[in-house]
Parts: structure tokens; C-alpha cells; sequence
């Protein structure tokens, strides 16, 4: 049974480190052959968590899941 | 001579209330009509009848005796197969929930049954309410995808087998299948309506709303079903309006902005050009349009939608995929997959960048009574491995302002329904309610697919 990898202690900040992490974690989690089958859906993962790592919020925003009492 | 089935809510809702028809009638019309129709189309995963007709039996009594609750006294609904119905198989449309039966009711359908409605049946969604194809049809060309996720909800009320039903919008599932399949898609404000009982796909962004074939009919439904409800711990405190009466009281036409940029960009030019045709009908008769550009927050709202939307994704299935892995269709358990790879911090800068979207989205709403885009980049494709296309619409799910549907043409090319996308700032129903009837009335348009 593969083991889930450690989580990483910072976010790979370029798409190929990013989906080579993703990759990792796909093995370790569901095993190789899974990985291979959901390979296109981690490359679009990898570029979408390269794109929202580029955009860094205001720092004074908190997230919120829920925002009608924080207009 | 009209048949019942041919009914919008309102006309059924007056004739019924002057005792020209009656419920049991309506039902009987609406059942046969499926009988016909649905055995091709498939759009209803269980139907009700029974207990159907004895609830119009009790209700066309009260009336007799006492009048009519609502205008949804006596009117038969059907709810996306997400909503629990108490004692009424919800299975989601999936393996994992194929023999669940709730033991009560969403609190929206405990709401539309109080006014008087009467629960027909469950429409189909696509599994979970996220992105594998349903096997229901589109009926204007039952090549091309119905949309989704509320499939079977979009289709049973464009084929008038169901003068409304409820859908449910994560991405785009209540707009993208009520403009494939030509008919009014209501998305509220976030928090509008309470959605204690309705299945989850993300629970940020998850909005449920009325698909119906009138603009005059979602305000009847909102009507019944806005409101704050403590169980839900997204749904808003916030005043509700008499959304009826507020169809009628328009001082002068609309101020509307047209937002290009992005979607002048991704509309195929036939759409875009339905777009604009339909901004100059609008402004002919005396609307002031504007092109207006969408706030800088736009460029990464589909990236932040993605983030979010897997991620909450995965924690609500966590716990029986790692069980039942298998029993999911395959684009939901790759989505699942993404979502259990999604680093915390992506997912709460997401959350973060969200805000800022959605404050400039409200500045951009607040500057025009209503804003007009396509609601989709193309009609409904030609293509059963997908449900279309959500870009159109995932972005005002995101920031949680209301946006409603209409139809507002023919795609020359494909002879496939298009439909316009107007929106408001949070909590203006009433307003964006009474632009979409505005504009509805100018276009003069509804539209009947060729099923019969």
C-alpha cells in the first residue's frame, strides 16, 4: 500500500516543480496507474495553483467562507 | 384551446384560483405529459403520482373551503434529485446514495409546500450536481447536451412536462441549462435561500434557485423560498422584498452595462452579436446601455472558482471516497482527486481573493440598475461527454451576486436557444427581478421546443 508523502513545507512556485509535486502525491495516494489516468486534470491543477500563487490578496483580507455580515 | 401543461405558474395560479381549473387536473395533464415524454428525454429519476394526486385532492378541497394559500396554491414542482423530500428517494443521480431516503425535507421544499405547492417528483442532476454527463436530452436537439448540473430540471420545465422546478448552482448548473434548453434560470444572491437539506458540492459558493418559464414565475417562487434560516450557516440575515409587486415597479427603463472584455472575447461572434442585437432592441426601447469592462479582480475569478470549488469538493466526499473511490463517475472523482491536492494555503488565498472579487463586482453592479452579458459562449454544443461550458457563469457564482436567465433568440446556425444574463448587486432581487421582466417583455420571446 503506498504512503501518502509528508506534506510539503512551502508550495513549489514553478508549474513543472508544482505538477512533479502533484504527480508525488497522486502515487503515493492512489498508486501509479491512477496517476498516469488522471495526468491531464494535475497538469491543469498545477497551472491553476501557478496562476492564484502569482495574485497575492491585500494583506489586511481575511477569508471568509461567507461574506453577508462582511459586506 | 391552452392545456394545463402549457400553464406558466402565474396563469395556472389564476385559473386555478378562479376555479377554472384545479389542481388535480394539472397533475393529471403534467403526469401524462411525462408518460409521453420522458421515456426519451430523461429528465425525472422518480416520479411521485400518487402521492401527487392526493395532495391536489386535499389542496382543490381547501381551496374550496378557504381560497388559495399562494399562487402556488394547488401547483405542481420538481425538485433537482439533491433536495431531500422526506420519505421520496435522494439519490444525488450516484452509486453512493442510489437507496437514500431522507426522513425530512429541505427546508426550501418544506417552504414551497407550505405555500401550497405539491412535490411531482425528483428531476435528474448530474451525479452530485458536479460535471459527468447526465443521460438526459436536450429537446431541441437531442444531439447536442442539455447543460448542467440541473439537467433534468432545465428540461422537464422547457418541455412543459413541469411548469418549475428548482436547480442548484456551484459553477453554472442553474443558468448554462436554463439558456441551452431556452428557458428562465434563477441564481439569487448567496445566502438568499436557505440550502439546510440540499446535498453539497461547495459549500461556499452552492445557491439554489427556481428554472421556470417566466420571469413573472421566478419572482413567485423567490417569493416563498427567501428568507434567513439559523440551520444554514451561509444564509443571510438580510430584509426580503415583495419580489411580486416589485415586478411592477419600474419608474423608467433600466440603466444597463454591458460588460465586454471577457466576454466579448470568449462569445463565439454569433453570440456576441446575438448579444448586441439584443442590447440594441433594449435600448430602443428607451433602456440606457453602456459597454462597461469587468474590475481587475476578473482575470483570476475562474482560477479562484477552480480552487475553491475542488477543494470543498473533496472534503464533503473525503469520507466515503476513500471507500468508495470506484462509485464515482469519472470527471467528479478526478475533481475529488484535485481537491485532496490542493494545498491549505491555495485554497485560503482563494478564499481571500474572493472578497476582493466580489467588492468589485458590487462596485461595478451598484454603477447600473442591471448588468447584460451572454449567459453562454456558445449555444449547447454538439457533445454528450460534456455538460457546456461554465465560464459565463461560474464567476457571478463566486462572488455571490444574483443573476438571472432570460431567452432572448434562436441561434441561426444551430437553431438552439440563446439566452441574456443579467445581474444585480447582492440583494437586489427585487431590482434585477424587475429588469429581467423589462427586458422579457421588449424581446417578446418564449420560446417551445419541438417535442410534441
Amino acid at each position: 500500500m503506498p504512503q501518502p508523502t509528508p506534506p510539503f513545507p512551502s508550495l513549489p512556485t514553478s508549474r513543472q516543480a508544482l505538477l512533479n509535486q502533484l504527480r508525488r502525491d497522486a502515487i503515493a495516494l492512489w498508486g501509479e496507474e491512477r496517476a498516469v489516468a488522471i495526468e491531464e486534470v494535475l497538469e491543469e491543477h498545477a497551472q491553476r495553483l501557478v496562476d492564484l500563487s502569482a495574485v497575492m490578496p491585500p494583506s489586511a483580507e481575511a477569508p471568509t467562507m461567507g461574506w453577508q455580515n462582511h459586506p | 384551446m391552452t392545456q394545463p401543461h402549457q400553464l406558466t405558474i402565474a396563469k395556472a395560479a389564476s385559473e386555478i384560483a378562479a376555479g377554472r381549473l384545479t389542481s388535480q387536473a394539472l397533475v393529471k395533464d403534467l403526469l401524462s405529459r411525462i408518460d409521453r415524454l420522458d421515456s426519451r428525454l430523461q429528465s425525472w429519476v422518480t416520479v411521485d403520482d400518487q402521492r401527487a394526486l392526493n395532495t391536489a385532492r386535499s389542496l382543490d378541497r381547501e381551496l374550496e373551503e378557504s381560497g388559495p394559500r399562494t399562487p402556488l396554491h394547488g401547483i405542481p414542482l420538481g425538485m433537482k434529485d439533491i433536495y431531500y423530500t422526506a420519505g421520496l428517494k435522494t439519490t444525488a443521480c450516484s452509486k453512493i446514495l442510489a437507496d437514500f431516503v431522507p426522513d425530512y425535507d429541505a427546508a426550501s421544499v418544506a417552504s414551497l409546500r407550505e405555500a401550497g405547492a405539491i412535490i411531482l417528483g425528483k428531476t435528474v442532476t448530474t451525479e452530485f450536481a458536479s460535471g459527468d454527463p447526465p443521460p438526459t436530452l436536450n429537446p431541441w436537439r437531442p444531439a447536442h447536451t442539455p447543460g448542467g448540473s440541473s439537467s433534468g430540471s432545465a428540461v422537464a420545465v422547457a418541455a412543459r412536462m413541469i411548469p418549475g422546478a428548482m436547480g442548484s448552482q456551484t459553477g453554472g448548473s442553474i443558468l448554462r441549462p436554463a439558456a441551452y434548453n431556452g428557458i428562465v434560470g434563477f441564481k439569487p444572491t448567496f445566502g438568499r435561500i436557505s440550502v439546510f437539506g440540499v446535498i453539497p458540492l461547495a459549500w461556499s459558493l452552492d445557491t439554489i434557485g427556481p428554472m421556470v418559464n417566466c420571469v413573472e414565475d421566478a419572482a413567485i417562487m423567490l417569493q416563498h423560498l427567501a428568507g434567513y434560516d439559523h440551520r444554514d450557516p451561509g444564509c443571510a440575515d438580510v430584509p426580503t422584498s415583495d419580489y411580486l409587486r416589485a415586478l411592477g415597479l419600474l419608474e423608467r427603463p433600466p440603466r444597463i452595462g454591458l460588460i465586454g472584455g471577457f466576454f466579448k472575447d470568449r462569445a463565439e461572434p454569433e453570440v456576441w452579436g446575438h448579444t448586441e442585437s439584443v442590447a440594441q432592441k433594449l435600448a430602443s426601447a428607451g433602456a440606457v446601455v453602456e459597454m462597461v469592462m469587468p474590475p481587475p479582480s476578473f482575470a483570476s475569478a475562474h482560477t479562484v472558482q477552480w480552487v475553491v470549488n475542488n477543494a470543498e469538493t473533496a472534503a464533503y466526499h473525503e469520507e466515503n471516497f476513500r471507500t468508495r473511490a470506484d462509485e464515482y463517475s469519472e470527471i467528479l472523482r478526478q475533481r475529488i482527486e484535485v481537491g485532496i491536492l490542493t494545498p491549505a494555503v491555495s485554497y485560503i488565498q482563494a478564499q481571500r481573493l474572493r472578497r476582493v472579487f466580489r467588492r468589485e463586482m458590487e462596485e461595478l453592479a451598484r454603477g447600473w440598475d442591471i448588468l447584460l452579458t451572454p449567459t453562454t459562449p456558445t449555444p449547447a454544443p454538439r457533445d454528450l461527454s460534456t455538460t457546456g461550458d461554465p465560464v459565463f457563469q461560474s464567476p457571478w457564482t463566486s462572488c455571490g451576486l444574483p443573476t438571472i436567465t432570460i431567452p432572448s433568440g434562436i441561434s441561426p446556425s444551430t437553431g438552439l436557444p440563446l439566452g441574456t444574463q443579467l445581474a444585480a448587486p447582492p440583494f437586489e432581487e427585487a431590482r434585477l427581478l424587475a429588469g429581467a421582466r423589462w427586458c422579457e417583455d421588449v424581446l417578446g420571446l418564449s420560446l417551445f421546443p419541438p417535442v410534441d
